[in-house]
């Protein structure tokens, strides 16, 4: 990676306090995947550009140095933040979580990049939000190389077949009596899925089924903490 | 230089502030041991007693020594104002600038999915408790106007759409945002100013 960095589009992915008046910073960038900074300064009553640092804003950065830890030299918005409320707010900081868990830092990847660009601009204009999120799933999972494969569904015997889903074996077909079960899904759910149509409730929620499965094998024990936020009446 | 191990020890114990290096560290320890060992035997006790003795209070988990803190066990305060804060820091700046004569509820943080930080480590369950048992008519919601102050604060309004609130009117607000006092819009930044065109009020309807 070079040395300085000019004028690189970018967005804040997390930040945290820093000494007494700085940030180490997050980022996704559009050339060179993830890398983390420290920003100094920022914290400082007098910094006028710290409203600009907040995720969900199209920045323009520019980073310097030699090690994994960059430093952030000037920044601006490229304009403003996208409007995101309730459910795509949290849609969003889900975004982030799972880019921050899955993708490693400096694997530098311009279609995530846009992904998630283009994720956040849905976000902010879809009603519904679970046919977005479920795509930016599928699709992060392409680019990562950690792929759903659905080649299997071409030899599908009958219309109306179950599949059991494990996220390092992929499909197996299976007779359709323990069709109840977290991990099994219906050919039908599985082709509206492989061309991303979610129009239906009963894709809509295999797909959910299907992702968080499908994610969990490579985001590890941890839970993601992000679900939490969309849990109901939790007292 | 080298200093004794208990000097070095002290040092090392103040550069823990923040803000503190190791030259300001440093000069604060042979302030007290040069000039002012009275000064430096206040200081250990009162630190000492407000570590032991300091923790939250039970109704609003402000930092207190009183299971229930001042502000809460005041029964000339507004009866039906609760007002959401994320520290400590803000009860005493919200009350220093006595704009608020309700009652406060600190979440001691910020929902951060990334660093783990969900619902229950800030205690969304006693502040809906506190919600249920009292006479609150109004929550504001003051928390900071950042990505994860807001999300905290849908969260809360959410939360309080609970069925068994419904036998009272319950509102939830949001502190205003905009430009600072004493601002000049040239030198604003574009999300401010967004915020206070969209929350602009009417002084006058003609």
């Amino acid at each position: 990676m070079v040395n300085s960095i000019q004028s690189q589009p970018a967005y804040l992915l997390h930040s945290r306090p820093y000494r007494d008046s700085s940030l180490l910073v997050d980022f996704i960038t559009q050339d060179f995947g993830r890398v983390s900074a420290v920003a100094k300064g920022v914290r400082n009553p007098k910094s006028k550009n710290r409203a600009v640092l907040q995720p969900f804003i199209p920045l323009l950065i520019n980073l310097s140095g030699k090690n994994e830890l960059k430093t952030l030299g000037q920044f601006e918005a490229q304009s403003n933040s996208v409007a995101l409320k309730h459910k795509a707010l949290f849609s969003a900081l889900y975004l982030n979580e799972l880019i921050v868990r899955l993708i490693h830092k400096q694997e530098a990847d311009t279609e995530i990049f846009s992904l998630y660009k283009w994720t956040l601009s849905e976000l902010s204009v879809q009603v519904d939000i679970e046919p977005v999120l479920r795509t930016f799933e599928l699709n992060l999972l392409d680019l990562l190389g950690y792929g759903i494969d659905f080649s299997v569904l071409e030899e599908t015997p009958g219309d109306n077949c179950w599949y059991h889903f494990h996220h390092e074996s992929g499909f197996e077909l299976v007779d359709g009596l323990n069709n109840k079960l977290e991990k099994y899904f219906s050919s039908t759910a599985l082709h509206h899925i492989a061309k991303k149509n979610f129009s239906d409730l009963e894709t809509q929620k295999a797909a959910k089924r299907l992702l968080r499965a499908a994610l969990s094998g490579h985001l590890g024990e941890k839970p993601l903490s992000s679900r939490s936020l969309f849990r109901k009446n939790i007292g | 230089m080298n200093y004794s191990p208990l000097i070095d020890q002290l040092i090392k114990a103040f550069q823990r502030l923040p803000g503190v290096g190791p030259k300001s560290a440093q000069r604060m320890v042979l302030h007290f041991l040069e000039k002012d060992r009275d000064g430096g035997r206040h200081l250990a006790k009162a630190l000492n007693a407000a570590i032991e003795g300091v923790g939250q209070c039970q109704r609003c988990r402000t930092l207190s020594e009183d299971a229930i803190c001042h502000i809460c066990s005041d029964p000339k305060r507004d009866q039906n104002l609760l007002c959401v804060v994320e520290t400590p820091a803000d009860v005493f700046a919200v009350e220093q600038s006595s704009s608020f004569r309700g009652y406060y509820f600190v979440l001691m943080g910020h929902l951060s999915p990334i660093d783990g930080i969900g619902p229950d480590e800030i205690g969304i369950r006693d502040l809906l408790n506190l919600v249920r048992q009292s006479d609150i008519s109004e929550v504001i919601l003051a928390t900071n106007p950042t990505v994860e102050g807001e999300a905290t604060a849908y969260f809360i309004a959410e939360q309080l759409k609970i069925p068994e609130l419904d036998v009272r009117p319950l509102k939830v607000s949001r502190i205003a945002h905009g430009i600072p006092l004493g601002g000049e819009l040239e030198y604003i930044d574009g999300g401010t100013l967004l915020h206070s065109f969209t929350g602009r009020q009417l002084i006058s309807d003609n």
